[in-house]
């Protein structure tokens, strides 16, 4: 189990992260807020990268700065920034990174045929990488963090650059994955988490806002996510009452979903919330917010 | 009512030891030498993962021997008109290969943004980047030394013992302060001042003060100067198992 013991991140003058208190056991955990709001510097404490400036974390009772290369042993890490040689195959990057994971060479080479099969990577395996696509390259980056078959995968923003059958491939495979190990799933694409994730947790103002399932975080804007049809005329009078979240014209028509804390009116019929409408609510900026109100 | 008495086996002397042994085994991992954990990294990565950009390290490090040969050798005119300069020549150029090669391989990493990546694998950047500067430091003291033979083979009123101190002095000057900058300043401005001030801070104290930079360079004597070297390797060498350990386990002390 991985627990984060009241950890605060500063640099300088400047806090990061206050008194965030996380557990993790196995299952895949969606690490949800907008960019810039911390969810990077957590995972950079989770993979070593950095460390906390005070509160610890833990793997099975140790500190994971005392565990040392015993801890990064057991990790799995797909940056958000992925780099690589851009003159190495993928098999040559991965048999690097397998070297460098003190994997013996015979398990590396039998690993990485599963993984380049598993990420549609096997005809362009000896081809060099300076010339694959983002997409390709997210590939090779999801198949080294799995690697070294990590007890611990982490995985800042994953599905970037790729496209939507990759996207349903990629979710599977961490289904699946997530049966015998911890996998946090750092993202600020909902639809990434939201059928996969066990829990969520949403950071805010540099702190922990909610951790529980997705049901459990839909329930605090239960009763208020409406949706109803208006004309278009009266669109922007009734936007100033209401917190929008998605709009689409239907029979000539504005067919709007919204939150609102007012009794309902006739022709508001009640939806049941989900995800998406929970991000859109809390990460609100200040002017939605009084109009919502 | 009675209360009832537990018996527990009170285990065997045999099975205490072997008990305390697995304890302190697990909590106090054993440090390994220096040599060992560069022939550990070096079994596991073995030379072509260890050095990725071999093929341009080679073409930089022959471009800049060339030239440092030709300039060496053609100066013959300078470096007999003016007793000494040809000290200061050697002792300057002495941990250029190792400057440019060293560099350029930080360049390749930053260039390529593995940085994170490697980081995060059992053997990180620091003890790769140790095992790094210790090749390129040997291969530079090889490199020099066959430097010294042409040069002293080419102008006979060198000293080659003189010579070859002064240019492991150089060398194993620069590399330690290489390391010192490496692991205790995170400031890439001071970082690159380094790189580009060892060549600057030299020159500019030639020519500020030319009688009193050669007074210093050769009036030290021999052994002062073996001294220093062994020091300076000493220094260096501690140093770069201090970056091997930098991230490592702590135990439970």
């Amino acid at each position: 189990m991985l627990v984060v013991n009241h950890v605060s991140k500063s640099y300088g003058k400047f806090e990061a992260l206050k008194d965030i208190n996380l557990e993790f056991s196995n299952g895949v955990y969606g690490l949800l807020a907008p960019n810039g709001a911390g969810k990077t510097t957590l995972i950079k404490m989770l993979t070593t990268l950095i460390f906390p400036s005070s509160g610890e974390i833990l793997y099975n009772g140790t500190n994971i700065a005392r565990l040392g290369e015993k801890y990064r042993e057991l990790l799995g890490y797909l940056p958000q920034d992925f780099g690589y040689y851009k003159n190495y195959s993928p098999r040559q990057f991965l048999s690097y990174l397998g070297a460098l994971k003190g994997m013996d060479k015979k398990v590396v080479n039998k690993r990485m045929d599963e993984l380049l099969k598993l990420v549609a990577l096997e005809d362009v395996a000896t081809k060099k990488m300076k010339k694959f696509s983002g997409g390709m390259i997210q590939r090779v980056g999801i198949a080294q963090a799995m690697l070294n078959d990590p007890k611990i995968l982490i995985l800042d923003e994953p599905t970037a650059g790729l496209d939507p059958k990759e996207r349903v491939r990629f979710r599977n495979l961490l289904s699946e994955l997530a049966r015998d190990r911890i996998v946090i799933l750092s993202t600020h694409i909902v639809s990434d988490v939201e059928s996969i994730a066990n829990e969520i947790i949403m950071i805010k103002d540099k702190q922990v806002l909610y951790k529980g399932s997705i049901d459990e975080i839909c329930k605090k804007i239960a009763g208020m996510v409406y949706e109803t049809s208006i004309p278009y005329e009266q669109a922007n009078m009734f936007k100033k009452e209401v917190f929008s979240l998605s709009e689409k014209q239907e029979d000539g028509l504005l067919k709007i979903r919204f939150i609102s804390k007012k009794t309902p009116e006739p022709t508001w019929t009640a939806v049941k919330p989900n995800l998406e409408d929970v991000f859109l609510y809390v990460y609100r900026d200040d002017i939605q917010e009084s109009g919502a109100s | 009512m009675k209360k009832e008495k537990f018996k527990i086996d009170f285990p065997s002397d045999e099975e205490i030891a072997r008990q305390i042994s697995f304890i302190v085994k697990e909590g106090l991992p054993k440090k390994e030498t220096f040599i060992k954990q560069v022939y550990t990294i070096y079994q596991q990565l073995g030379f072509r993962f260890l050095f990725p950009n071999i093929t341009e390290l080679t073409f930089i490090s022959i471009l800049i021997a060339i030239f440092l040969f030709t300039t060496g050798l053609q100066a013959r005119e300078y470096f007999e008109a003016e007793s000494g300069s040809v000290y200061t020549f050697i002792f300057v150029t002495s941990p250029v290969v190792y400057l440019v090669i060293c560099s350029f391989s930080w360049y390749h990493m930053w260039d390529n943004r593995t940085y994170e990546l490697e980081m995060t694998c059992k053997y990180d950047l620091f003890q790769l980047t140790a095992v790094r500067m210790l090749a390129f430091s040997i291969f530079c003291f090889a490199l020099n030394t066959v430097f010294i033979i042409a040069m002293v083979n080419s102008y006979h009123h060198i000293s080659f013992v003189k010579a070859f101190l002064i240019s492991t002095t150089g060398l194993f000057l620069f590399s330690t302060l290489t390391l010192l900058v490496l692991m205790n300043n995170k400031s890439k401005i001071i970082k690159i001042s380094l790189l580009v001030g060892w060549i600057a801070v030299n020159l500019f104290a030639f020519i500020w003060s030319k009688n009193f930079y050669l007074l210093v360079l050769n009036n030290i004597s021999i052994s002062v100067y073996a001294v220093i070297n062994v020091s300076l390797v000493v220094l260096y060498i501690k140093h770069l198992q201090k970056m091997m350990q930098f991230r490592k386990t702590e135990g439970v002390a």
